[in-house]
């Protein structure tokens, strides 16, 4: 089996308190590699470190959220990114998604639910990634 | 001066004859020292001498009074005594001119009177003088110097003499000389003659001929063919050189080679001897350099011809200067070299001789000549030892092996071999009879290698034939002449024929008509083998079908030794398996081919550097490029990977699927779905890698399609809900109504039977509205919109108002109905009560409803509990009609109960159970129900709760009295007339006093001209709906007075909207009379009470941190932190937000507002829940400045309260 909890995961928002929030959140469902930004910038300077999972507020204050999407996708379209977005906006979320992020949890109370689920989703999609690659590469 | 002196004429000739005398430096004699006292008495002088002139100087043969032996000639008086025949008187020297400055004459002997007289030779030539001196000057008498005259010619008489006698002796040596050098050259002949070594005879040859020749040296040199350096080179072979004490010894060196000048050579070569003198510089060679080297001054060399052929030459050679070989001294050497020269040439031939003579015995192998008895005559050294000769397998001695040898050999048979064996060697024995039948030869020969050879080629070719019997495959081996050699069992099994079918020798055009029949076509098989052998070339892998379904694969290899064609070898093998499996490869990979075309895979193969090595078909499609384009172009290029990516789709690596945007040819944009993995050859090492292509535009598309149907798919939701929104006002209005004029009607004086239809409106009007209550909740349900209130309220509370509402039905059944709860279960819970009522009250009303006699209970235990959270299980127990174990399974699908007649007999929807079902669900509980049908329902529900502050606990709605309202002033808002007189008759009963008004803005002009309790606002309504009049009365009136929404909409979001307006709570149209006047008393109660509240009860209200401590597990540690960055962090939020109204920059608003919304959620601020949204959602035209600005100061105000109050909050 492979163990999701090493799951690399960065969470950019520039207010510390939903930081400590998620970061909570995050905790509490067994990861523990997890790295807070207050800015886009220092997310982007970080990338290198490869989080399997960047979780985005559409609105940080140094950059908007679509162009820090586009520089995470540039830089690794591997990595699976989460947007958070203000309540009700379904057209930045379907934006969002066109642009190569993975989903979108509204800012409407329920997000902690949500980042579970999104977690869950992404573990299960890791898993079968996993099963399908060949496991031995090694030539003898 | 005396350097003027006189020489004779003659003085060459003179000299000449000096040394004839041989007289100079030879010791004194008796005759003439007796002439020169005669002469020194005769002339009375102290000095007389007998004074040889030479050529330097006077040298006194013999002298009276003087001790001096000789003086220098140009001092010397006798020079010019000897220039006449008188000679010289010099009375007086000092008086002399020519003498007074000699040194005779100023030094000793003081000379003052000299005589002399010539000694004159018969030739005339004066060899020097007889002479008197003294010291004192004085003359000669005639008489004296007649004397000295006869004197003189005594001398020179006796010179004479002594000359002749010298000869004489001379004479006498060359003749003893010369008979010892015949001596020696005799001996010497002998020497060469008799000893078989020619160089150990020259050896003792050479001292004795050169001592008897009276030399120095003698050497005998080889010319030796030519050399590179030096041409031709001669090499020293003997040497000798005198002993003698007076002479210097001449050495040679033992091993020389030397260079001779061409000249030389051709002398040698001529039989000319080389006479070399020191002083003939004529030619300069290594011999001549070598032999002055060693002083040696004359030197005769002589050629030594053999057969002629210059061998060499052999040199005699003396220190003497100018030396002349006499005519003996020549013949005796040159005789010496015509000897060592025949000694030469008969070594050469003796040596032939005996080689040959030594030739046969030579032989390495043992060669043994034994007489008729086997008696040994002869052996040479190989058959010395030779010993234990095995034969036939017995064991020989060597003499009786001979013997044996020679009883068998017969003059018949004169000649016959063996084969033995000798110290494990093997050995051909042929013994030989001589000619002469005297004896027998035996030669034996080593042949010891043949013999293993032999053994091992006999071993290869056994295992050989081992190999080939047991071969895998069919082996037929044939002969030129088509002889089969060999044959093995596999042949004979794979065409089915007996172990021996075929032998050796046979045919092979038998065993071709033997197999043949076997094949599929046989003629077709014959015709082959016939063409294959004719054109007579290797022929591999053919495959032939058989008749019975096999194949065989077949090969035919010519055997060629040294260019010649010796026979061929057929191999069979049955590769039916193989056969079967290549098909079964082949039909796989067509499979997998056809699938990777038809999936519209392209398929790309580059190398290390991301060059393109090849690309499919499909690829040349998808990208619109041609192969030829594609090859030798960058990977990276095309896919437009640029540098800062490279390091995330790295191409040579394995890699997840990746989605790339790529312009094809046309520059259209195209989304492909890659992935790659590295390609390895044989030997493991990565050449590069094979990369898939997926056009995925497509799915991209559809994708973006879907979010698009998503989006509208929500929107209808939307709309749905709406609709039901609508439905429920459009349906509750009138029910509203008709419920209202029938409780109205109820109150009137009613006979029995009008009574009894009352009732029965009341049922029914009643049903209906649960009804509408029931299809509206699962609409709600089923639309994902049901959304749990998550506030405090009190769990006992609840439980207590699902008894007081349903003990009126159960008194009614004379059911026993009891409810008790745990008193450790926790006095608040954060929660949504109203869900949990309505869970509870159905699950008790279907208790009480199915059940005609016995008891309900119902149950509150406590399960699990920690710090901030308990587990609760309620059960609710009846004794009724019981279910079904087949119907158990449906309890919870919609529109079901246990038959028809159940439904029939005691109505319901059938929808209640779904619904709480759903409920239960959504708070993340779960609900057991067992059951027996006739004995009763036990249903088992357990629920967790977040522990939540006591104090926050809203007042119980029905824990008032309704004594309270009396004479307080209401104003009724409602369109609806029925609606108005239904709620205006129900306050009016309560002595409420109410004024009414038909619509918002009707409303606010009753509101500027009365002061009024209480607003009753209905929400949609002509002119001026409920929201925009309480916006107005909130903000531009400032009233503060509490506003009650009447409200047929019952979704929750919609009225949290209405509540973020102003108001400051709802009821339900069609509304409860019990409801309504609980809502009402705690409007009134809670306005009354806030200005009497502290201010720390207010703040209380104003935030909950269960949501927070819910998200923590427990952790205090992170409240604690989360509530300190809500305290530092949040009021400067609000600055921002602040500066960004004053700036007008709206979207900074929106921004800093979505930033601390979470904050506010968690911290459970629920009274600045619509600012935030407001604030968040803020758009011109939706809100004014105004308002906006009021937003903000609210927001602050809140905020700042709240954070004062956490400060006090212990934690």
């Amino acid at each position: 089996m492979r163990d999701d909890s090493t799951m690399k995961i960065f969470i950019v928002n520039d207010d510390i308190f939903s930081l400590g929030l998620y970061e909570e959140q995050i905790k509490s469902l067994g990861y523990y590699n997890i790295s807070t930004f207050k800015s886009c910038a220092a997310t982007l300077e970080e990338l290198s470190n490869a989080p399997t999972i960047v979780l985005l507020d559409y609105n940080t204050a140094d950059m908007n959220g679509f162009e820090a999407l586009n520089q995470i996708k540039k830089q690794n379209p591997l990595i699976y990114v989460i947007m958070f977005m203000m309540e009700d906006r379904l057209d930045l979320a379907a934006m969002a998604l066109q642009m190569g992020a993975f989903d979108s949890i509204f800012k409407d109370g329920q997000e902690l639910q949500k980042i579970k689920e999104v977690l869950f989703q992404i573990s299960e999609i890791q898993q079968v990634l996993y099963f399908k690659k060949p496991q031995n590469q090694s030539i003898t | 001066m005396p350097h003027n002196a006189p020489v004779p004429e003659n003085e060459s000739e003179r000299l000449d004859a000096l040394l004839h005398y041989d007289i100079l430096d030879t010791t004194p004699e008796e005759e003439l020292d007796a002439i020169t006292k005669l002469a020194s008495h005769i002339c009375q002088t102290p000095i007389a001498l007998i004074s040889i002139l030479d050529g330097k100087r006077q040298w006194f043969k013999s002298k009276i009074g003087l001790d001096i032996s000789e003086t220098g000639r140009e001092i010397s008086f006798c020079r010019y005594a000897i220039m006449n025949k008188e000679g010289l008187e010099v009375p007086n020297a000092l008086k002399d001119e020519r003498f007074k400055d000699n040194p005779l004459v100023t030094g000793k002997p003081d000379i003052r009177f000299y005589a002399g007289v010539p000694l004159e030779n018969p030739e005339g030539l004066n060899m020097g003088t007889l002479c008197v001196i003294d010291s004192v000057p004085r003359t000669l008498t005639p008489e004296q110097r007649e004397a000295l005259k006869v004197l003189s010619k005594q001398v020179m008489m006796h010179f004479e003499l002594r000359k002749q006698n010298q000869l004489l002796k001379r004479e006498q040596e060359s003749l003893k000389k010369k008979r010892e050098m015949l001596q020696a050259i005799s001996e010497a002949t002998d020497e060469l003659l008799s000893n078989s070594d020619y160089l150990e005879a020259v050896h003792n040859c050479l001292p004795m001929l050169g001592s008897a020749a009276g030399i120095d040296c003698a050497y005998l040199f080889r010319v030796k063919s030519t050399d590179k350096i030096k041409g031709q080179v001669s090499e020293q072979l003997a040497s000798w050189s005198a002993v003698s004490e007076s002479k210097e010894v001449v050495l040679f060196q033992k091993e020389v080679a030397l260079s001779l000048s061409e000249k030389h050579l051709d002398k040698l070569k001529k039989y000319e001897n080389i006479d070399l003198n020191e002083s003939d510089t004529s030619e300069k060679d290594d011999l001549s350099s070598y032999l002055k080297a060693k002083h040696i001054n004359s030197s005769l060399i002589l050629p030594v011809i053999i057969g002629g052929e210059l061998w060499g030459f052999i040199g005699f050679g003396t220190l003497a200067e100018g030396h002349v070989w006499s005519e003996s001294e020549l013949s005796l050497f040159k005789s010496f070299a015509n000897s060592v020269a025949n000694a030469v040439d008969r070594a050469a031939v003796a040596k032939q001789a005996e080689d040959m003579a030594l030739f046969s015995l030579e032989n390495p192998f043992p060669v043994v000549r034994v007489d008729l008895n086997g008696k040994v005559l002869l052996r040479n050294a190989p058959a010395e030892h030779i010993s234990k000769i095995e034969l036939n397998g017995k064991v020989y001695s060597d003499l009786e092996f001979f013997s044996l040898i020679a009883q068998q050999l017969t003059p018949v048979k004169p000649i016959k071999t063996w084969e033995v064996t000798h110290k494990q060697r093997h050995y051909n024995v042929i013994a030989r009879l001589s000619e002469l039948k005297k004896h027998i030869n035996i030669y034996a020969t080593d042949v010891t290698h043949q013999k293993r050879a032999e053994e091992l080629l006999i071993a290869s070719e056994a295992r050989m034939a081992a190999i080939i019997q047991n071969l895998q495959a069919g082996i037929l081996l044939k002969d030129e002449n088509r002889k089969v050699i060999h044959v093995n069992k596999k042949f004979h099994q794979l065409f089915n024929l007996p172990d021996s079918a075929i032998s050796p020798g046979e045919d092979y055009a038998n065993v071709t008509d033997k197999i043949k029949t076997l094949f599929k076509d046989p003629k077709a098989y014959k015709n082959r083998i016939d063409q294959v052998v004719q054109e007579d070339k290797p022929c591999l892998g053919e495959e032939l079908e058989l008749a019975d379904g096999r194949c065989f694969e077949r090969d035919f290899i010519p055997i060629i030794i040294n260019n010649t064609y010796k026979g061929h070898l057929w191999k069979y093998m049955d590769v039916t398996e193989r056969k079967k499996y290549e098909t079964n490869l082949k039909t796989q990979e067509e499979k997998y081919r056809s699938i990777i075309t038809n999936m519209n895979l392209g398929l790309l193969e580059v190398n290390n550097d991301n060059v393109i090595l090849s690309a499919n078909n499909t690829f040349s499609n998808i990208s619109g490029y041609s192969s030829e384009e594609l090859v030798g172009n960058n990977a990276l290029k095309l896919l437009g990977i640029t540098e800062d990516r490279k390091n995330t789709i790295d191409l040579q690596g394995v890699f997840d699927i990746a989605r790339l945007p790529v312009q094809n040819k046309r520059g259209e944009l195209r989304w492909w779905l890659l992935s790659g993995t590295p390609n390895y050859n044989d030997m493991g090492q990565k050449t590069g890698a094979i990369i898939i292509i997926l056009d995925i535009t497509r799915h991209r598309k559809l994708e973006e399609e879907l979010l698009v149907m998503r989006q509208k798919a929500e929107e209808s939701a939307k709309a749905k809900e709406q609709f039901f929104a609508n439905m429920s006002h459009e349906i509750r209005t009138p029910l509203n109504a008709i419920i209202g004029m029938v409780s109205e009607l109820s109150r009137e004086d009613l006979t029995n039977r009008q009574k009894l239809f009352v009732t029965h409106a009341t049922s029914a009007s009643q049903h209906l509205l649960s009804l509408v209550n029931d299809i509206l909740d699962i609409s709600k349900i089923e639309a994902g919109k049901l959304e749990l209130d998550s506030s405090p309220f009190s769990l006992r509370e609840v439980l207590r108002e699902a008894e007081i509402i349903m003990k009126p039905a159960a008194n009614e059944k004379l059911l026993n109905f009891n409810v008790s709860v745990s008193e450790k279960v926790s006095p608040a819970f954060l929660g949504d009560p109203i869900r949990i009522r309505q869970v509870l009250i159905n699950l008790i009303g279907n208790a009480i409803k199915f059940t005609e006699k016995g008891s309900v209970s119902v149950l509150c235990e406590l399960m699990e509990r920690n710090s901030y959270s308990q587990k609760v299980k309620l059960t609710i127990a009846d004794t009724g009609i019981g279910m079904d174990e087949a119907y158990l399974k449906d309890l919870f699908k919609k529109f079901t109960q246990e038959d028809i007649s159940t439904s029939r007999k005691y109505g319901g929807t059938g929808l209640g159970m779904s619904i709480t079902y759903e409920l239960v669900q959504l708070m993340n509980g779960s609900i057991d129900v067992k059951s027996e049908k006739g004995s009763g329902t036990r249903i088992e529900l357990v629920l967790n709760f977040t522990v939540a502050n006591e104090n926050n606990v809203p007042a119980s709605a029905v824990a008032g009295s309704t004594e309270s309202l009396d004479g307080k002033r209401v104003l009724l808002v409602e369109d609806n007339e029925m609606n108005r007189m239904v709620a205006a008759n129900t306050l009016q009963r309560y002595k409420l006093i109410v004024t009414e008004a038909t619509n918002g803005a009707e409303a606010i002009e009753r509101v500027k001209e009365t002061e009024f309790d209480l607003i009753l606002m209905d929400l949609q309504m002509p002119v001026m709906d409920g929201i925009e009049a309480t916006k107005i009365i909130r903000t531009q009136l400032h009233l503060t007075t509490p506003i009650i929404a009447f409200t047929a909409n019952a979704f929750k979001s919609e009225i949290e909207q209405h509540l973020a307006t102003g108001m400051n709570g709802y009821v339900t149209k069609p509304f409860e009379e019990r409801v309504l006047l609980s809502t009402i008393q705690q409007m009134l109660y809670q306005t009354a009470g806030v200005v009497n509240e502290t201010e720390e009860l207010q703040h209380t209200k104003l935030y909950d941190l269960s949501k927070l401590i819910a998200v923590s597990h427990g952790d205090m540690a992170f409240v604690r932190k989360m509530v300190d960055l809500f305290k530092v962090h949040t009021l400067s939020s609000v600055e921002e937000i602040k500066e960004a109204f004053n700036e007008k920059d709206y979207d900074k608003i929106r921004k800093v507002t979505h930033r601390i919304k979470p904050g506010i959620e968690k911290l459970g601020i629920t009274t600045l829940k619509a600012d935030i949204l407001a604030l968040e959602e803020f758009d011109t035209s939706a809100f004014t400045p105004t308002e906006l600005h009021e937003a903000i100061t609210r927001l602050e105000s809140t905020l700042a309260k709240v954070i004062s109050a956490l400060a006090n909050e212990e934690l």
